[in-house]
């Protein structure tokens, strides 16, 4: 399970990431584009941070 | 506003997730004998793809979520994508496809490794399919309502359709049907790739949705063909020919 660490905040980083970046290419709203994009990137470093310090721990 | 940067910094990240991803994925050697593949969508990347949804379906069954809650956010995801398709957001709206297609593998998933797969379940996961199908493409008919391209959408959905009816009452008479170029995960990832590239083409280079017209086009081709396909495969499979 080691190799999961982190995956799923990842893939929930991408997908909120992937919503702002609808939001900013469909709609041109700027606020909600840009909260969501934060929200996507901060949540994929957290996956990052966690997968890393998995890794740390196994070797 | 047209944001043409921010469409090919999108573009990059939405190859690069894919191809890095699945060749971190290939380096661990994962045994892919379980997995089915198409031509389209080969065994390697569906592993690939099912290997990213494996923290979910454990955090699922941890938080006791039963299969059909997920089997209906993905209708409630199917109606958020025709809104999305309604309103001319094209974008949210591939994406919403996708995310409405990962709901009906998860679900399946969900059950099998919650013990709770049934009959029932079956049943009415491919009903709800059904539905969630149809309000997409009526989404897309209210964006494409004027002109030639609503009948290529309304093909479309008669050949996708046709697909998943075939196959039914195929096994209603016992014979095995999944056969065909476009089943419907294939039509899924069609659609919603084809949709955010033709939302990234316009703000690169313009136009109007010209990506998202050919990809329903080709939806409407092969899903038609897929429904022929199988109506040949079973003729044949129970001994008659269509003429008989």
């Amino acid at each position: 399970m080691r190799e999961l660490r982190g995956k799923g905040w990842r893939v929930i980083g991408y997908f909120v990431w992937m919503l702002g970046a609808g939001v900013l290419l469909d709609s041109d709203d700027l606020a909600a584009a840009r909260l969501l994009l934060a929200v996507g990137a901060a949540t994929f470093a957290v996956g990052v941070w966690q997968s890393l310090r998995g890794s740390e721990g196994q070797a | 506003m047209s944001r043409p940067l921010f469409a090919l910094f999108n573009l990059g990240l939405i190859l690069g997730a894919g191809l890095v991803g699945m060749r971190l994925y290939l380096q661990q050697h994962p045994d892919l004998s379980g997995v089915k593949g198409s031509r389209l969508l080969s065994s390697r990347v569906r592993a690939w793809y099912f290997s990213n949804l494996e923290p979910f379906e454990a955090w699922f069954v941890r938080a006791g979520v039963r299969p059909i809650a997920l089997t209906y956010a993905q209708l409630v995801g199917g109606v958020a994508c025709a809104v999305a398709y309604a309103s001319g957001l094209v974008f949210t709206a591939g994406f919403l496809v996708l995310f409405s297609g990962t709901l009906d593998i998860l679900d399946g998933k969900v059950a099998r490794r919650s013990n709770e797969s049934s009959p029932r379940g079956a049943f009415l996961d491919s009903v709800i399919d059904r539905y969630a199908e149809f309000v997409v493409w009526a989404g897309l008919m209210v964006f494409f309502a004027s002109g030639w391209r609503v009948w290529m959408v309304l093909l479309a959905m008669l050949g996708g359709m046709l697909v998943s009816y075939t196959r039914a009452r195929a096994e209603g008479l016992g014979v095995g049907c999944e056969i065909g170029w476009l089943q419907r995960p294939e039509r899924f990832v069609l659609l919603g790739f084809g949709s955010i590239f033709s939302s990234i083409g316009d703000h690169l280079v313009g136009g109007d949705h010209v990506l998202l017209t050919v990809t329903v086009t080709v939806l409407a081709v092969l899903s038609n063909i897929t429904a022929v396909q199988r109506i040949v495969y079973v003729s044949r499979a129970l001994g008659e020919s269509p003429h008989a």
